[in-house]
């Protein structure tokens, strides 16, 4: 029953929901030029949307007359929002078809202050603040600093929660949040944000977190949701299979699994390893710091053919955490009485920033192979934008949202 | 005297002497010598072979003078050529010892190039030694490593074999509270039936947390009534009061069961049974975003964070508004014979 609450959620009803942010909606806002033109505009097929159609085989052409027929007026409404350990990630359409992806890496540090550097780091354009006497820089910039300065980032966020370890945790993820998202266009604009599911390994509990962004959003004049990763990820990447097979987010704090039936979760939960806990064991083993691994991890490793002892241990890691993610699940599913049993096999797709390095894919599914997965699966393959897929699924849901709210 | 008879003193001179250099006579202890010109000397052999013959041509004939000469020419030849021969094999003697001198210096640098050779060998050899115990000693790191996988490895998994028979212990125990559930529900359905008969104005079950606790209220009312002895007689009183008992314990145990059931479908996707976001609405955050609420000099007003163009979502959005607007029981399952209530089945 729960599961049918979050199709309410997103409006798919629209005659049964009355929701809140439906109420907050409607103020009234400037008209694109989009919508100001005529409803059932057709509008352009982006390359990556059609990318995605063929994808596989048996093209539904049915899909692509509905979506050539649209009203114009559904590609401008809401925003996406991907709360990741590793990365902020927002999604907004644009005007021509496709979506705007802003993306800031979710950490900061805290540097000497002086005029001279304030000034430098403006004309570098690297973004600091002045918090509590300290010169804060955040995102992108900060991580690059840190390997220049031999030192660790400081991190608002940890195994996918806000990190109760960080004091000025807050504050920063605030400012990265305000400046990837930006101001609402309106009052109370919609935005979906993403949430972890309870991990099956860890004793954690998101309402806290979630509660905090819920909070936070509205302060800056959003209407905020909150959507499970997993799911998002099926929004994003499932639209063939209408929604329906397992959407899995290998983030930096964890990795988030949901199993769906026609974009209903039937089982959504999440476990409490991810791309930190590779950069920590790789650290551990080479002596270095946790940022610099995980620069050397970005450097384009192939978890097929390692070149270095560096590389070696990477794959090691990741080679674990994968078996360790699918046993897990195999665990669950084991488990679990309300997961479907699929009369058809579906499909695995895989995404965030983890899944990004060469070779996943393949190690996926000799793991997979190693082990008896008890659901059929027809195929595993990695989001084609593996970074913004959460924040795209976000974006979807707010925008349905938004059209049938 | 004839010309063939003349001597070249300064040829004879030269062959049979040697030339020596102040530092070489310095070297055999002489300081000073004694310089005669090659022209006196010449003089002085002429004036000496002229005075023996001035003397004995008084009893020599000319004949005779002139045998002299010869012999005393040949004489002098033949002590010339050993003269050359003398120095002919000592410049021979001389090139024997400077070749063997070179000979000495080609060796003494080839002895220098095998002392530098064998020291080069002797460093490379300690290199590979040192890389070879650096590898051995990264050997030996991979293998505590390894070994710590392994340990860690078989903790995981004793951990995972703990939990999975943890888990199956939990199904057990879910299906048997399921059951129960079952048999709570069925026996409020008889309760409300029971209630029915009694008394029309009983409430209908609700969904609601205060219709179930009214229910609850009115069943005691009821019960208290049938106390008070209003419609039966003592016997029957009795039993009934019995009935009621039972029903309020059973009334009391669906609706806990029921509350808790709402509970979980308010906690969202992967939320455990039982916990629920937090109505932002409700939520004030002020004290935890006062830092941030102030004014904070920054540059990030004038720093533009880096977009990227990704792809549309017009499709996924016309996807579900097929789906929507052809409901669950439509689409692959209708292709596929299957019925709403199939669905609905698969999904229970």
């Amino acid at each position: 029953m729960g599961d049918f609450e979050q199709i309410k959620d997103l409006n798919w009803e629209g005659q049964e929901t009355s929701d809140e942010n439906t109420t907050t909606d409607t103020t009234p806002r400037a008209k694109s030029p989009v919508e100001d033109s005529d409803a059932g505009a057709t509008i352009p097929t982006s390359g990556g949307s059609s990318a995605t159609h063929h994808r596989f085989s048996g093209v539904d052409t049915a899909t692509t007359e509905t979506e050539s027929t649209l009203p114009a007026s559904e590609l401008k409404l809401g925003k996406g929002l991907d709360v990741g350990t590793a990365n902020l990630v927002s999604a907004v359409q644009n005007d021509n078809g496709g979506i705007t992806i802003s993306k800031e890496r979710n950490a900061f540090i805290d540097i000497q202050s002086d005029v001279y550097s304030k000034r430098m780091l403006t004309q570098l354009k690297v973004p600091y603040v002045m918090f509590n006497d300290k010169m804060v820089v955040l995102g992108d910039a900060a991580f690059e600093l840190s390997n220049i300065f031999g030192r660790e980032t400081r991190r608002p966020m940890k195994d996918g929660l806000i990190s109760p370890d960080e004091v000025d945790a807050l504050p920063m993820i605030r400012l990265i949040i305000e400046k990837v998202l930006g101001e609402p266009q309106a009052q109370g604009e919609k935005v979906y944000f993403s949430v972890p599911a309870e991990s099956v390994d860890k004793r954690n509990n998101v309402i806290y977190h979630q509660g905090l962004f819920e909070g936070l959003l509205r302060k800056m004049g959003y209407a905020p949701k909150a959507l499970n990763e997993g799911h998002a990820v099926v929004f994003s990447e499932l639209a063939e299979a209408d929604f329906t097979g397992i959407g899995i987010s290998f983030g930096g704090g964890m990795v988030n699994i949901c199993v769906c039936y026609k974009t209903i979760p039937a089982v959504s939960f999440s476990i409490s390893r991810g791309g930190d806990w590779i950069d920590q064991n790789v650290a551990n083993v080479l002596g270095i710091n946790a940022t610099k691994a995980a620069f050397l991890k970005e450097q384009g490793v192939d978890l097929t053919n390692p070149r270095n002892r560096e590389e070696e241990a990477i794959v090691i890691y990741y080679r674990n955490l994968i078996n360790y993610v699918l046993q897990n699940i195999r665990a669950k599913f084991e488990a679990a009485s309300e997961v479907p049993e699929f009369r058809d096999p579906i499909e695995i797709v895989c995404s965030g920033g983890t899944s990004m390095i060469t070779g996943f894919e393949e190690v996926f599914r000799e793991e997979l192979e190693s082990i008896k997965f008890p659901l059929d699966i027809k195929g595993v393959r990695r989001a084609e934008e593996p970074l913004t897929s959460v924040a795209k699924g976000c974006l979807i849901a707010a925008a349905i949202g938004d059209e049938e709210g | 005297m004839s010309d063939q008879h003349s001597i070249d003193v300064k040829k004879v001179i030269e062959a049979s002497t040697q030339v020596k250099t102040i530092q070489e006579l310095e070297k055999e202890g002489r300081r000073a010598v004694k310089v005669v010109r090659a022209s006196r000397i010449s003089e002085l052999i002429s004036q000496a072979v002229d005075n023996v013959i001035q003397q004995r041509s008084v009893e020599v004939v000319e004949t005779e003078r002139n045998q002299l000469i010869s012999a005393t020419g040949e004489e002098f030849r033949r002590l010339l050529a050993d003269a050359d021969s003398h120095r002919k094999r000592s410049e021979e003697d001389r090139a024997k010892v400077t070749d063997v001198e070179r000979q000495n210096l080609e060796l003494a640098h080839k002895l220098e190039l095998a002392e530098h050779v064998h020291g080069e060998d002797v460093r490379l050899l300690e290199e590979q030694r040192r890389v070879v115990d650096e590898m051995k000693e990264k050997v030996n790191e991979l293998k505590k490593e390894l070994e710590e996988l392994i340990r860690r490895h078989e903790g995981e998994t004793a951990e995972y074999d703990q939990l999975r028979a943890e888990v199956s212990s939990l199904r057990t125990e879910a299906l048997s509270l399921r059951e129960q559930l079952h048999t709570s529900e069925e026996a409020r359905r008889k309760a409300e039936a029971a209630l029915h008969e009694h008394h029309e104005t009983v409430a209908k079950p609700s969904h609601s947390d205060e219709e179930i606790k009214d229910l609850v209220g009115e069943v005691r009312a009821i019960r208290a009534s049938f106390e008070r002895g209003a419609h039966a007689s003592t016997d029957s009183a009795e039993e009934k009061k019995e009935m009621m008992s039972q029903l309020e314990s059973v009334i009391h145990s669906s609706m806990d069961q029921i509350v808790q059931q709402m509970a979980g479908q308010m906690g969202g996707s992967g939320g455990f049974a039982g916990t629920q976001p937090v109505e932002a609405a409700k939520v004030v955050l002020d004290n935890i975003f006062k830092d941030t609420d102030k004014s904070i000099e920054s540059n990030l007003g004038n720093i533009t964070v880096q977009s990227s163009e990704g792809t549309g979502i017009g499709a996924n959005l016309a996807r579900l508004k097929k789906l929507h607007s052809k409901g669950l029981g439509d689409g692959d399952a209708e292709s596929a014979g299957e019925s709403d209530s199939e669905v609905s089945k698969r999904r229970k």
